[in-house]
């Protein structure tokens, strides 16, 4: 299958399990048309959470459902997390380390150490892109062009 | 101490000359009609009768230049603060002892701003090349070669000028924090609230002020096209890119040069500032004697949490006018 056809389907199937009107897809719809013309190497959660409250949708009631959508159901997404220090450096955070940092331990990131609270309030959420959303920004541009 | 450095000039035209840059000082001197020239030289010795006129300049400019700005504002919107208590209170002489709280020694007031200055003392780290000279001609001749290089350092005590500005207008009280013209101990922050938790026994009614955060004024100063040259910017773009651009100051704008606007084309135009420097020049602003430059610099972390910058930078050397005129400005944002 070409990445075409597999984008083809990948909207067919999003169309059955979403429908056409709901918040979700119009979200989904800005994210194609914003995000479609470049290949972005991630999406910081800030940013989709700009667009949700610039389509006047309540961002609290549906970031849970937007996000297990997105990242977990169909997978367009995977979710990282990152530590930003004070010099705008990234540092990557696993799930295991978050859970850690959740339960009240410090973190150490080269040589620095972050107590629970301090690397609470730097680490950020990101939503990297998969293969499968560039699969469906191709698909995209397809259906919409014609 | 090390007094080698840190003496006090105690003669006027020498300290003029060692705290305002040769340039401002003549904006000033013109402003004022009084004659310029072409080096320190000339100009002080056209302005000997001048004394008063340059004590007032250079209290004033020790002041309100370099300095960390923070600002609090009420936690119930259109609170005004009483700063009858400080009005009333006896100034210190200037050239006091040492002393580890804030006293308040001169008051400057205009028709918006009334601002009080405050003295104190901290310790600061110096770092002091030897030279040859230095040395005893005993001890030049045991331990000197030419390419000797011996580095001193040490804890020297620094008086700080830290001052209030209270703008009557918008409800917004300013700290103005002097930590830029050493390296000290403490940073701005601490010095910020040991400060605030001093004028807490003076002013009461501070304790149900908040300080202000500056974000909101970063993306509003940038895209309004006509507030003073953008001199720098930092900036994340949705193609993930982080950039930092600077320009020399006062001369071009950032928001007009090609680099830049082509560059923001390219991506669509999608870019979200966390750190901007902007210059206000004279020639378009009339209030002003001296161009003003007043940076505000947060980091990434401000765009996630879509906040969290609390302090500003006023980076130009100024008179009290000048202090207010970005005081004024950057209240317009926030």
């Amino acid at each position: 299958m070409s990445d075409l056809e597999r984008g083809l389907v990948l909207i067919r199937r999003i169309g059955k399990v979403i429908d056409q009107d709901s918040d979700i897809a119009l979200v989904l719809r800005a994210l194609l048309d914003k995000y479609g013309p470049h290949l972005v190497p991630q999406i910081p959660a800030y940013e989709l959470e700009r667009l949700v409250k610039s389509m006047g949708i309540d961002v609290k009631t549906t970031w849970k459902k937007l996000i297990d959508f997105l990242c977990f159901d169909i997978e367009l997404f995977s979710l990282e997390f990152r530590l930003i220090d004070e010099l705008d450096n990234e540092h990557y955070i696993s799930y295991e380390e978050l859970q850690h940092i959740l339960a009240g331990r410090h973190l150490v990131i080269d040589t620095r150490t972050y107590s629970a609270t301090a690397a609470k309030g730097q680490i950020f959420p990101f939503l990297v892109p998969t293969k499968k959303w560039k699969w469906l920004v191709i698909g995209y541009k397809k259906v919409v062009n014609a | 101490m090390n007094a080698m450095v840190n003496e006090v000039s105690t003669d006027l035209s020498d300290a003029v000359s060692k705290h305002i840059p040769f340039h401002i000082a003549c904006d000033f001197l013109k402003a004022a009609q009084k004659p310029v020239g072409r080096s320190w030289k000339d100009v002080l010795a056209r302005n000997m009768n001048a004394a008063d006129f340059l004590t007032d300049l250079l209290t004033e400019v020790i002041c309100f230049s370099r300095k960390s700005v923070f600002a609090y504002e009420a936690k119930n919107k259109g609170a005004t603060l009483d700063l009858s208590r400080l009005a009333s209170m006896a100034y210190v002489p200037t050239p006091i002892t040492q002393s580890k709280n804030h006293k308040l020694f001169n008051k400057n007031e205009n028709a918006r701003f009334s601002a009080y200055n405050f003295l104190c003392t901290k310790r600061a780290n110096e770092t002091y090349i030897l030279k040859e000279s230095d040395l005893t001609p005993d001890a030049r001749t045991k331990h000197w070669t030419p390419d000797s290089v011996i580095k001193l350092n040490s804890r020297i005590v620094v008086t700080l000028i830290n001052s209030i500005v209270y703008d009557s207008e918008n409800k917004l009280l300013f700290v103005l924090v002097d930590d830029l013209r050493y390296s000290l101990e403490e940073n701005s922050f601490d010095i910020q609230a040991q400060f605030c938790a001093e004028l807490i026994a003076l002013i009461p009614d501070l304790t149900q002020w908040r300080l202000l955060d500056f974000f909101p004024s970063i993306n509003g100063i940038y895209s309004k096209q006509t507030e003073g040259l953008v001199h720098r910017l930092g900036f994340e773009c949705i193609t993930g890119v982080t950039r930092d651009e600077r320009l020399k100051p006062g001369q071009l704008d950032l928001r007009e040069e090609k680099y830049h606007t082509e560059g923001k084309a390219a991506i669509g135009g999608d870019i979200q500032p966390f750190k901007v420097g902007v210059t206000w020049q004279k020639d378009k602003f009339t209030t002003l004697k001296s161009e003003v430059e007043l940076e505000i610099n947060g980091n990434r972390q401000a765009l996630h949490k879509q906040g969290g910058v609390f302090k500003a930078t006023l980076t130009s050397v100024g008179t009290f006018g000048e202090a207010c005129f970005a005081m004024q400005r950057l209240g317009l944002y926030v």
